[in-house]
């Protein structure tokens, strides 16, 4: 019983100190350029894993959208930016706003900076970390909107092997083997998508499809 | 008593920090994610035709279920089907995110006139000999 209350408190610390690591965003500039849409571009990367700008491409849009915004299909854009010659992201970030406006009709650009894409190994488990900054853009203007930051680390387990350490260093073992797939990673950075689009106070304030638009200002100051 | 009311106190904590983290869901979405995932796995007509299957079936589950379905799934399939070559089924998929979703239709008009503009080209080609 003691264990489980003292799990219980680290599970509640743990939750509270994911809430205060940051400052909070100024959310002024987002509410003077309201948007209604944004844009994904397709992520910079800042990591070693070339792959990783592709599969985050794949997790980001249901978070954003569900905070109440239209956003636009993200392989579309990508193909569309492909034509107009933007094909990776340094070629990207030199487009300026209003071109996005003028092309695709978006209100806001949303651009991400991958910053963790890695397993690590520690003794008996690996962990997963997806790591990523976000900037969202006024289309018009070129102002920043907001700006976030989120990094997931997964314990993908290590336990479970029984017999002691060697059991746990097999366990460690295998894991390690498998985590090393594309596809673990992406719960994981649809996790670091949702937290970082939906946190209260840190994340976007909820848009005109969200029945909490323009009732929540409270949370973003 | 007083420890009781602590761990009380703690799981409500909990509790309330973890439902404050799940979203309830504005749209349906299906497959979509997974269809983009499936085309970035398997590029190509192979994968596109796959993605296109998934997005098709996520369509038919919203009305089922009478949800809305997420921004961009029609536009998707409609321009997955664009490229197999279905342009008529495109344009319709492509009318139906605009009317959906207002926000995307200068891009979805932008592509249903290239669409037309392609269309009499062939035609011009193929009456011209």
């Amino acid at each position: 019983m003691r264990l489980f209350s003292c799990v219980i408190a680290a599970c509640a610390v743990l939750s509270l100190s994911g809430c205060v690591t940051q400052p909070k965003p100024d959310y002024s500039s987002f509410f003077d350029h309201q948007p209604r849409s944004i844009l994904v571009v397709p992520p910079a990367n800042k990591t070693t894993a070339v792959d990783a700008p592709a599969v985050f491409l794949t997790t980001v849009s249901a978070a954003f959208a569900e905070r109440g915004y239209y956003v636009f299909p993200v392989f579309l854009v990508q193909d569309i930016l492909n034509d107009l010659g933007a094909t990776d992201e340094g070629a990207i970030a030199a487009i300026p706003p209003e071109k996005f406006k003028e092309v695709f009709g978006t209100d806001s650009i949303l651009y991400v900076t991958i910053t963790d894409w890695a397993t690590s190994y520690i003794v008996v488990a690996s962990n997963i970390i997806v790591g990523a900054e976000y900037r969202l853009v006024d289309a018009d203007t070129g102002a920043v909107l907001w700006t976030g930051k989120q990094k997931v680390v997964h314990d993908s387990g290590g336990g479970g092997g029984g017999g002691g350490l060697i059991g746990a260093l097999v366990a460690a073992a295998v894991n390690a083997a498998i985590t090393a797939t594309t596809v673990q990673y992406r719960p994981i950075a649809i996790q670091a998508n949702d937290m970082a689009a939906s946190q209260s106070g840190y994340g976007i304030p909820a848009g005109p499809y969200h029945p909490e638009f323009q009732k929540d200002r409270g949370q973003f100051k | 008593m007083r420890p009781r009311l602590f761990r009380f106190t703690i799981l409500a904590v909990c509790a309330l920090s973890v439902s404050a983290c799940l979203p309830a869901k504005q749209f349906y979405w299906g497959s979509y994610e997974e269809s983009l995932f499936s085309r970035q796995q398997h590029a190509g007509a192979g994968g596109e035709a796959e993605a296109a299957t998934m997005l098709l079936a996520t369509i038919n589950e919203a009305q089922a279920n009478n949800g809305k379905v997420g921004p961009g799934i029609h536009a998707d399939y409609g321009y997955l089907l664009l490229k197999q070559g279905r342009t008529d089924e495109a344009i319709t998929q492509l009318q139906k995110e605009a009317a959906l979703y207002p926000e995307s239709k200068p891009l979805m008009e932008t592509m249903i006139s290239r669409i037309h503009g392609r269309k009499e080209k062939e035609q011009e080609k193929k009456s011209t000999p």
